[in-house]
């Protein structure tokens, strides 16, 4: 595979003149464009005014340029803003482009379709004016941060539409004017992949081949000048054509870490079980599989009214098995996505269930404990007080704990309390079995309590600092524990000890420990966007950016192929076999998932 | 045992025994096909078909089985007896036995007498139709009742039979029965067909008993339909059940030419009509256009069945859009037959501005028997007598509030309010607005929409006009006048809304991305940490606005979620801004608002986690304050009898004190209660206040909207109106007495609580206990927690488990310098976002424990020991429980089981006094303003403030005192009642000299001074008045 051979270049002075601080207001000549829009007209002069209105700039209407990014005349460089809503319908992306002298661009404002305040009476998409306005005046304050980037020119691109098979009017456009949008969400794209693109051409050079069927995209981008490399998506729904760009090119620079990606789902989606066969996701709207090998759809399950009404726990094999916990609590079988009922009790908290493959399951709802087995009530139990911490099923024995100190020890089959422990803690949050002990968190103490599961004695206690975020088992004789106060901990199990500690500066949204290579790695990713992976020091090894930000758990695979649907059957698609190493797979807040190999 | 058998029973036997003897047949026998049933002449019955005339039909007379006495509905719990059985729309043979019903013919002739019901192919289904004449006999009282007489005319139907492998068409042209649809005309029939027998039979002018009797058990009929015309088709789903409707439109100005047509269609008032199309419904329902038709002509008949019948809930309007005419006269016919002698009804309505509406009942309005009544006809009096015109409708209104001044009894020329704007829609046609309009000036509403200008001039109305949901500022003033446009005083530009911008429209928009960035540094700022210790980032450009928190949340994560949701109502506000910003630069005189509901806050829902009813206009978003009510006397007045409404205002004038701007209020008249509520409203300081609404209700599609059907709202508006209009100068631009008591509203608990403890119904009723013991209080939010703003108060309510350390602080010194702070169970417990606060526990002097599931029963009842702030007392302690640790705070109360209830500590000058449970729950849990624990309540408030300016001895009232150079008034309303007959005691404090003291409903009142005050006999509260003292 032929490296990208990137030429970057600076960019002139020219954008960090217009706005050094102190200095006069810039004056900007603005540009209004539609393309491939229906949904509804930007008034030109609202956007001169809401602009003028902060005496941030200068702004005036300028001469109508010839295209969207074709510098009108006699408009000075730098001086010109492209306002541009692009899309299909009215699914419409605004966007805001200044050029430089060189043909360079960099976008300063990107309000994406959906995302604009409406009042309570408008329900049909308004371009968004102010919203414009004030993020191009952001745009035009951080011109440093955008620089350097590699150049890269949208060199020959060709659009295709085939129209709903099943209207009468179905057809076939072929024609690089049906789609006038295309090269300005290229633009966008490419700049928020890390790109300057460019209407000149320069020594980078991309051929964009779009093909739009009826509610689905190809998009294929191939080497054409010096940009070597080719990456291709199918089905793309409508609402992501700009999505799957931006990640294509994405994958085209350099060392970006990332292997491939796939869209789960057109929101948000967090990874519930993963293997090279199936990947199994919770949405806002469900749960949903599908084969990562051709990137098809394989099961949705029934609208869930709660966005986490699915979740993962791990079973006692490690891997994660799929619960609905919702109403009642049902397992999910990945293969298929059917439920089937554990228990009719439903817990009151993600974690205050825990279930066993043999078909038990134990529900906490209130002050209430219940074990069932396959549906069938096994015992109820009052508590007398909430349970607020666990329960956890271990060995045919329950544990769970109260705010106000109490730990108890079940036996699951009869319910038969085994021991019943009081301490001076505000137990919250889920129980973490780690050999024979069990890890609770005290609120009232910020600290993490090991219980032993024999008799519930207190063995030690680490002070976290804050609530955790992770407690999981590392190596044979180590736990894993992250806080939510950014602090990742490696400690000994048997004493509490810590052994390496690194204070994170961001949030974390998870940490994960594998085991590949022979080494035991802990892999991390951010609000910054970041994955990183650690050593067994807690050193950071690798960091990857990612276009957007995590979202849900990281999930380790011990052979995931490097490419998503490479194993398809579209003729087009890259020839060649495709590798399977061990990976990380993440999910984003846009829908997408990416492959992260591990070395 | 009394032997005789009653004169119904012998008639009864009669008609057994005639019958017995024309039937010949026994049920189930098979007839040959040639035989002729019952001896009848098929050929000349078949004969008369041939007839083509239809003039008879409106001598025809249909009668559902269903509603004939004998018939056991399905269902019914009544005892009987019952010899037949209905199943939907047919009735079958239970027993032995007949039923019947009253029919009166109007003129002695043949009439064509159909029975529809089912045969078989091979075999009888008998069944036999007897009709009875009647003699009546008036009693003294005037009761009608009827005895059999004689000559019986009967026959036996079902002995046809539908056999033979004829088709439809073929059996009609051999057998007496008529099939019910075309489809039946060209197939074979089957066992069980319906069917139209019929018989010509002569009857007498006069009423006779029809009954059915001597049936098979495998009888199913349905109707029976006397008809004179031969030529009419009877069928249940073609001709007979449908309605027709066709008009005739007459011009005003006399000069009938040209054409007219009529647009009509139907508008749902009880619930939304399902349709295959749309699962929520819809609301109105199209019926046609009528052709153009020459003025003074009968237009054709248009269809209205679908419309109509099955329509939601007991009637709808029927809209009529009429061109060709602005205004003039229509009269509009209903016919059960596109035939103009099957008109059964004949209406006339006035035209206005081209537009014209009636009434119509929903259901299917063929005949009902009545029992004892003789009745004729296709359609039911009943149906018919429920299509009304809008004439009549609103001739009830006129003699409903004629019937409310008669009960007031005021004289003609009381003074009406003019300061205090009481406004509503006027929603009749042009061709009635006139005097709606006038009716309403007289019940003392001084801004009526759409009054014409002579009752505004008449009346002296407010001239102003008013806009409502709409935020396109430009598009309202187009085409307006400079004199229109400053004649614009309100526009709402939002209705029931939310105030809460997604956390993913912040996250997608870059410019407020960037001010949630500002605000969490500012936040971070005020706790005195950097951003880094605040929030845990050096860089908060990653940090994305959150909507929710997780299950085990961090202290970062209760940070971030809690200032989230702050900015998700900030970020709101400027939007609303600018919309308010764009209507004032077109509209010089406008107040811009937004109608904020009580149905998520207090109904539904339990937070305003949503609908933030403070945040617009205390960010000038909106410069009105407003919200509604919808409290009835029942759940959705939460049981305050109304006086919810009074809290509501409160909240809403909280949210207008910051920038000086006025408010109103939607009253929910339409729910009751208006005298009430217009009190309540005014008494917390409300000048615009909008009589939701009058209607009628016909121009509303959800027709809870209307007050114009509830008679008692007409007396309830006049009663309130007319005692405010001699005092309108000193309630309208006077002062309300200062209030000196606060009640914290915590919004900090409700973001991080999600409604636990349901604190702001405990809010509401500690609001109406001090409001019982006439303390006029205020509520405030935190944002009132400084010390320039805690000045004004002596006293403050808390409650909330969530408030920030800056404002325990500020309160801390409060207390020190004087007040007297009442925190309910669990103040405190966290600062604003979730942590342990240690600085409740110094404020308080004691820490608190929630009671939990150990030892949370039996709580048993708190007892108060006599002390300095509180009287004995012993109650049942409501809300959400905590048992109290004393450090340096005494206890004053103990539950049952010994455990602290309430305790003091003394500050300085002040005290903090906390209690281990909800003050406005025990409150409304141990007999409210009857109960035991008022007087509890209001005292350490009283012993602070000392004795009130206003003191009215008849419980569950408001008492509100407002000042003017011109005098002073005392707002009294009665919540729960009318005060004794003897009237109540008020007393109120001033050092003005006074003249005259007199209720503005009832007149003078006894009167005396007292050193400072004036002791005054009020006459009897029904349910308000006002007290005047000049």
């Amino acid at each position: 595979m032929r490296h990208l051979q990137l030429c970057i270049i600076l960019c002139s002075g020219l954008f960090c003149l217009l706005l050094t601080a102190g200095e006069a207001a810039p004056k900007l000549q603005i540009s209004v464009t539609a393309l491939g829009v229906t949904g509804g007209t930007l008034e030109a002069d609202a956007l001169i005014a809401q602009m003028n209105e902060g005496g941030w700039c200068t702004a005036a209407l300028s001469p109508r340029p010839t295209r969207w990014n074709k510098r009108p005349e006699p408009v000075p460089p730098g001086e010109w803003v492209s306002v541009v809503l692009a899309g299909f319908g009215n699914q419409a992306h605004a966007l805001a482009f200044q050029f430089d002298a060189r043909g360079g661009a960099r976008l300063l404002s990107h309000v994406p379709y959906g995302q604009t305040w409406l009042p309570s009476n408008v329900t049909k998409w308004i371009p968004p004016v102010s919203q414009i306005a004030e993020s191009i005046r952001l745009g035009l304050k951080k011109p440093a941060a955008e620089l350097p980037r590699a150049t890269l020119t949208l060199g020959e691109w060709a659009g295709r539409e085939e129209k709903d098979p099943a209207a009468p009017s179905a057809a076939t456009v072929s024609n690089r004017e049906g789609f006038p949008p295309l090269e300005a969400l290229f633009c966008a794209a490419a700049c928020e992949s890390g790109w300057m693109p460019s209407a000149e051409q320069t020594d980078n050079s991309l051929k964009l081949d779009a093909r739009f069927e009826f509610k689905s995209a190809a998009l294929k981008v191939t080497q054409a000048g010096g940009v070597s490399g080719t990456q291709q998506k199918l089905d793309a729904a409508e609402t992501h054509y700009f999505g799957v760009l931006k990640r294509l090119l994405f994958l085209l620079k350099k060392d970006c870490g990332v292997s491939d990606f796939g869209l789960l789902n057109e929101t948000r989606a967090r990874l519930l079980s993963a293997s090279s066969e199936r990947i199994v996701a919770a949405t806002d709207a469900g749960a949903l599989a599908c084969d990562p090998r051709t990137g098809k759809r394989l099961w949705t399950s029934p609208p869930a009214k709660h966005p986490d009404a699915f979740t993962a726990h791990p079973a006692a094999s490690g891997a994660p098995r799929i619960y609905r916990f919702t109403r009642d609590i049902a397992v999910v079988d990945p293969a298929t996505g059917a439920q089937k009922t554990l228990s009719p009790d439903a817990p009151h908290a993600q974690y205050a269930f825990a279930a066993h493959e043999d078909g038990a399951a134990v529900v906490a709802q209130g002050s209430l404990l219940s074990a069932h087995r396959n549906a069938a009530m096994l015992w109820r139990k009052d508590g007398s007080d909430s349970f607020s911490a666990g329960p956890l099923l271990a060995d045919g024995l329950i544990f769970a704990g109260t705010a106000q100190g109490e730990l108890i020890c079940f036996g699951l089959n009869d319910g038969a309390e085994k021991w019943r422990k009081s301490i001076e803690a505000e137990l919250r949050g889920p129980l973490s079995a780690c050999g024979k002990l069990f890890t609770a968190y005290s609120k009232s103490d910020d600290s993490l309590h090991a219980i032993s599961m024999a008799d519930g004695a207190v063995r030690w206690k680490l002070p976290l600092g804050d609530a955790p975020l992770e407690v999981s088992s590392f190596g044979a004789n180590q736990f894993l524990a992250a806080a939510k106060n950014n602090r990742i901990v490696l400690a000994e199990i048997e004493t509490g000890k810590i052994a390496a500690e690194v204070r994170w500066p961001t949030w974390l949204v998870d940490v994960l420990a594998v085991s590949a290579g022979g080494r035991t790695l802990v892999v991390c990713t951010d609000i910054r966007g970041r994955v990183s992976i650690l050593d067994e020091k807690l050193k950071t090894l690798r960091e990857i950016s990612l276009p957007a930000r995590p979202n849900g758990e990281l999930m380790f695979v011990q052979q995931f192929p490097a490419k998503w649907g490479a194993a398809g059957a579209e003729p087009d698609l890259l020839d060649g076999e495709v590798k399977k190493t061990p990976a990380v797979l993440v999910t984003d807040n846009e829908g997408f998932c990416y492959i992260i190999h591990i070395p | 045992m009394n032997l005789e058998i009653p004169i119904r029973a012998q008639a009864l036997l009669l008609i057994v025994a005639l019958v017995s003897s024309v039937c010949s047949l026994r049920a189930g026998e098979i007839l040959d096909l040639d035989e002729k049933p019952g001896g009848d002449d098929i050929a000349k019955l078949l004969g008369e078909e041939l007839t083509t005339d239809l003039s008879l039909l409106n001598v025809s007379h249909v009668s559902m089985l269903n509603t004939w006495e004998g018939v056991k509905q399905h269902g019914t719990k009544s005892p009987g007896p019952f010899t037949w059985q209905a199943e939907g729309a047919f009735v079958m043979p239970s027993g032995e036995g007949a039923i019947s019903a009253l029919i009166d013919v109007p003129e002695s002739a043949t009439y064509r007498v159909y029975l529809r019901h089912q045969l078989a192919t091979n075999t009888a289904i008998a069944v036999t139709l007897s009709l009875t004449p009647q003699i009546s006999n008036t009693d003294a009282a005037g009761k009608t009742t009827f005895v059999d007489a004689e000559p019986v005319v009967s026959h036996v139907y079902g002995q046809t039979r539908l056999g033979g492998g004829l088709r439809g068409k073929e059996i009609e042209k051999q057998r007496p029965v008529r099939f019910e649809g075309d489809e039946h005309l060209v197939a074979t029939p089957t066992d069980g067909t319906t069917v139209w027998e019929f018989r010509d039979l002569e009857l007498k002018k006069g009423v006779y008993r029809a009954a059915l009797l001597k049936a098979d058990k495998r009888v199913r009929a349905s109707a029976l339909l006397l008809t004179r015309s031969k030529d009419f088709r009877p069928s249940l789903s073609n001709s007979i059940g449908k309605i027709y409707l066709r008009f005739r439109a007459s011009d005003a100005s006399g000069q009938q030419r040209g054409k007219f047509s009529v647009d009509s269609g139907l508008g749902y008032h009880w619930g939304p009509r399902p349709t295959k199309t749309n699962s929520e419904g819809v609301w109105s329902w199209p019926i046609g256009n009528t052709a153009a038709t020459p003025m003074g002509q009968w237009s054709p008949f248009i269809e209205a069945t679908e419309a109509i019948v099955p329509g939601p809930g007991p009637w709808s309007t029927l809209n009529l859009g009429i061109s060709g005419i602005a205004s003039g006269t229509l009269e509009v016919q209903f016919a059960w037959f596109a035939h103009e002698k099957a008109v059964a009804l004949t209406q006339k309505t006035g035209v206005g501005g081209g537009r014209a509406l009636l009434r119509v009942p929903h259901g299917n309005w063929l005949n009902a028997a009545e029992p004892g009544v003789p009745v004729w006809g296709m359609w039911s009096g009943k149906s018919l007598k429920q299509v009304l015109t809008q004439e009549a409708i609103v001739e009830r209104y006129f003699v409903w509030a004629q019937k409310a001044a008669e009960r007031l009894g005021v004289k003609e020329g009381h003074p009406l309010p003019k300061n205090v704007r009481l406004y509503c829609g006027c929603g009749v046609l042009p061709s009635n607005q006139e005097r709606a309009a006038e009716m309403l000036a007289k019940l003392g509403v001084n801004w009526i929409d759409g009054a014409p200008q002579s009752i505004k001039t008449k009346y002296g109305l407010h001239d102003e006009t008013s806009a409502f949901n709409t935020s396109d500022a430009a598009g309202l003033a187009a085409g307006k006048s400079e004199a229109e446009r400053k004649k614009l005083t309100k526009i709402k530009i939002g209705d029931e809304i939310g105030t809460l911008t997604d956390a993913a429209v912040i996250n997608a928009d870059p410019a407020r991305r960037e001010r949630f960035h500002a605000f969490l540094s500012e936040a971070a700022g005020q706790s005195g940490m950097s951003v880094n210790d605040f929030l845990g980032v050096d860089d908060l450009s990653a940090v994305d606005c959150i909507s929710h928190l997780s299950d085990n949340p961090g202290r970062y994560e209760r940070r971030l979620y809690h200032l989230s949701h702050r900015f998700g109502h900030l970020a709101t506000c400027d939007d609303y801004r600018r919309t308010t910003q764009a209507f004032e630069k077109y509209f010089p005189n406008v107040r811009v608002y937004n109608n904020y509901s009580p149905h998520p806050v207090f109904l539904t829902g339990t937070t305003m986690n949503h609908g933030d009813w403070f945040i617009l206009p205390r960010n000038k978003a909106q410069t009105l304050g407003w919200a509604e009510d919808w409290a009835t006397g029942g759940s959705w007045g939460l049981g305050t009898h109304y006086q919810c409404t009074s809290f509501y205002a409160a909240l809403v004038e909280c949210g207008v004190r910051k920038h000086g701007y006025p408010f109103g209020f939607y009253v929910g008249t339409n729910c009751g209660g208006s005298a009430e509520k217009i009190f309540g409203c005014l008494a917390q300081g409300a000048s615009w206040l909008h009589l939701y609404d009058w209607g009628p209700i016909d121009r509303w599609a959800e027709g809870s909207n209307a007050w114009s059907e509830h008679e008692g709202e007409y007396y309830s508006v006049m009663c309130a109106s007319h005692a405010i209009g001699p005092a309108d100068e000193i309630i309208g631009r006077g002062k309300r007495e200062a209030r000196r008591t606060a009640i914290l509203y915590n919004r900090s608990h409700e973001i991080m609580q999600e409604g636990a403890g349901r604190l702001n119904h405990d809010w509401m009723w500690t609001f109406i206990a001090l409001k019982g013991a006439q303390i006029p209080v205020d509520v405030i939010i935190e944002e009132d927690l400084n010390a320039d703003d805690l000045k004004r108060y002596d006293c403050l309510f808390v409650g909330g488990y969530n408030l920030a350390k800056q404002h325990v602080a500020v309160v801390k010194k409060w207390v020190e310098a004087g007040g007297v702070l009442i925190a309910s169970g669990g103040s405190a417990q966290y600062d604003a976002y979730g942590d342990a606060s240690s600085e409740a526990a110094e404020l308080f002097g004691a820490r608190q424990k929630a009671v939990s599931g150990k030892n949370k029963t039996p709580l048993g009842a708190v007892k108060f020991a006599a002390s300095d702030d509180f009287p004995a007392a012993e109650f049942i302690p409501g809300g959400p429980a905590f048992f109290l640790q004393p450090a340096a705070a005494k206890s004053v109360a103990t539950y049952a089981g010994g455990e602290c209830a309430a305790a003091v500590n003394v500050l300085g000058k002040g005290k903090a006094i906390l209690l281990g449970f909800q003050p406005g729950v025990s409150y409304r849990d141990n007999g409210r303003a009857a109960g035991k624990a008022r007087a509890w309540l209001a005292a350490p408030v009283l012993k602070r403030l000392g004795r009130q300016r206003v003191e009215f001895d008849h419980y569950a009232s408001e008492a509100t005192l407002f000042e003017h150079e011109s005098g002073l008034a005392v707002m009294l309303a009665s919540f729960g009642g009318p005060s004794p007959e003897g009237g109540s005691q008020l007393s109120v404090q001033t050092d003005r000299q006074v003249k005259e003291v007199f209720s503005a409903l009832r007149g003078p009142l006894e009167w005396k001074r007292a050193g400072e005050r004036i002791e005054i006999k009020t006459k009897r509260l029904e349910p308000v008045d006002v007290i005047v003292l000049k």
